[in-house]
């Protein structure tokens, strides 16, 4: 018999939970498989689990993830009716970048992902995750401070797809103006959505 | 579990694989007592690949027990060219992670492929209710795709009651290909209505590439909807390409 989201989801997080194909299954604490809704039409997708994602095996629970809530909470958005996950899935040491190596081990888990909640919209938070998702629908990266908020369409056998590139959070907890250039790219997303 | 299946003609496997190879990376592939089978899609969800090759078409196949295994595409055809056309080929897996692939012909020739670790794709193909039929030599299709390649980025498919039409249109230049039923080129052709789709040639052109010249092949689209592209191998075999629109916005 088919097996429906939720249960794909769950066999998803639960191999997610016990990977071994890079050295940072060796050095985890908690993988972060995501949370959110397996419904939702919004996919976030973040860098790599910092240190308190480790620990609690939940994505963006630091304080880019509180700031990731107001933004949400901005445009009547709630974590529960969005999905938050990362490209890579176990923390680096020392919140390190994510090494192409790891990032091609870890990405299989995120396309599946991609392909069981079959988002409208998918906003990469951050460089890593902003070349991998861009690449992957046939786009070429660009500096995020030229396509912040910009809107790219993919049309998929899924129908299409919007990736709308946006600043990590953790950039705006000490910089004013990108803060401010996140609540304008929610508000563009909240458009999207909307239309969508 | 162990398996051996033989297929004589080394060459046309090694094509097949190589059309596959141009729009995936890794692929798992299973192998029953019926035959084997594999279905993935591109890493843009844009194209989507169903190949079925049934027992009948091996000259030998011995599998006892259903068995996935995951093949790095690449690898696979590189292997795979260095076979020649009078050659056979045999693949074989026993209680190790490899695949085996030997090319029987002036020699003996053996490679030990490692397996890997791929997510198998739970997708059915999706019932779409196509409006269009047409059946082409392969050739035609191969043809249309170079020239439409040279105006565009795109092109159009058009089917109407008499006839069907390809065409590609540029900032400058367009081309228009034409075939009614008195062509050669064209087999057949069902209309259940006017039907125009466009769709990206640089998919296009990965899909036909292991094509042959005579083969025969049938396209199924519905207005704004994905082509289905599918031929036949050694007649009972088939591959199937499943391709999203381009839509115009």
């Amino acid at each position: 018999m088919k097996m429906g989201k939720e249960e794909l989801m769950k066999k998803l997080e639960e191999k997610i939970q016990s990977c071994q194909k890079c050295p940072l299954g060796k050095l985890r604490t908690n993988a972060v498989p995501g949370a959110g809704s397996y419904d939702a039409k919004v996919m976030f997708v973040g860098e790599a689990p910092g240190y308190w994602e480790d620990q609690k095996g939940l994505p963006f629970v630091g304080r880019a993830g509180k700031l990731l809530d107001e933004l949400l909470a901005e445009i009547a958005l709630s974590r529960e009716e969005v999905y938050i996950t990362n490209i890579v899935k176990c923390r680096p040491p020392e919140n390190r970048d994510p090494t192409e190596e790891e990032i091609k081990a870890c990405s299989p888990y995120l396309d599946k992902q991609i392909d069981i909640i079959r988002p409208k919209v998918i906003v990469p938070l951050g460089r890593h995750s902003m070349s991998y998702i861009l690449r992957k629908f046939g786009f070429e990266p660009e500096p995020i401070s030229k396509i912040h908020g910009k809107a790219f369409e993919a049309h998929t056998l899924f129908g299409k797809i919007v990736i709308m590139p946006m600043y990590h959070p953790a950039a705006a907890l000490y910089k004013p103006p990108i803060r401010e250039e996140l609540r304008r790219g929610f508000q563009k997303l909240k458009e999207l959505i909307r239309d969508s | 579990m162990p398996f051996e299946v033989v297929f004589d003609g080394a060459k046309d496997f090694a094509d097949l694989i190589a059309t596959a190879s141009n729009l995936i990376d890794e692929a798992a592939f299973k192998f029953t007592e019926e035959g084997i089978s594999m279905r993935a899609m591109d890493p843009s969800r844009v194209v989507l690949i169903d190949l079925n090759l049934p027992a009948s078409i091996f000259s030998k196949y011995e599998v006892e027990e259903e068995e996935t295994v995951g093949i790095n595409m690449d690898h696979f055809k590189k292997i795979l060219k260095r076979g020649k056309n009078k050659d056979t080929l045999i693949l074989r897996k026993g209680e190790e992670n490899f695949l085996e692939i030997t090319f029987e012909g002036t020699a003996k020739r053996t490679f030990k492929l490692p397996l890997i670790d791929v997510e198998a794709l739970e997708l059915d193909l999706p019932e779409l209710p196509f409006t269009a039929k047409v059946v082409l030599i392969g050739e035609v299709l191969k043809e249309a795709v170079k020239d439409a390649s040279l105006v565009s980025d795109a092109m159009k498919f058009i089917a109407r009651e008499n006839e069907f039409l390809m065409r590609a249109e540029g900032e400058t230049n367009e081309v228009e290909i034409k075939l009614t039923l008195e062509d050669e080129g064209l087999l057949d052709l069902e209309v259940d209505e006017e039907t125009q789709s466009a769709y990206g040639i640089s998919y296009l052109a990965d899909m036909i590439k292991g094509i042959g010249k005579a083969d025969e092949v049938i396209l199924r689209f519905g207005n704004e909807m994905p082509l289905q592209m599918e031929y036949p191998i050694r007649e009972e075999g088939r591959l199937v390409f499943l391709l999203a629109p381009r839509v115009e916005e």
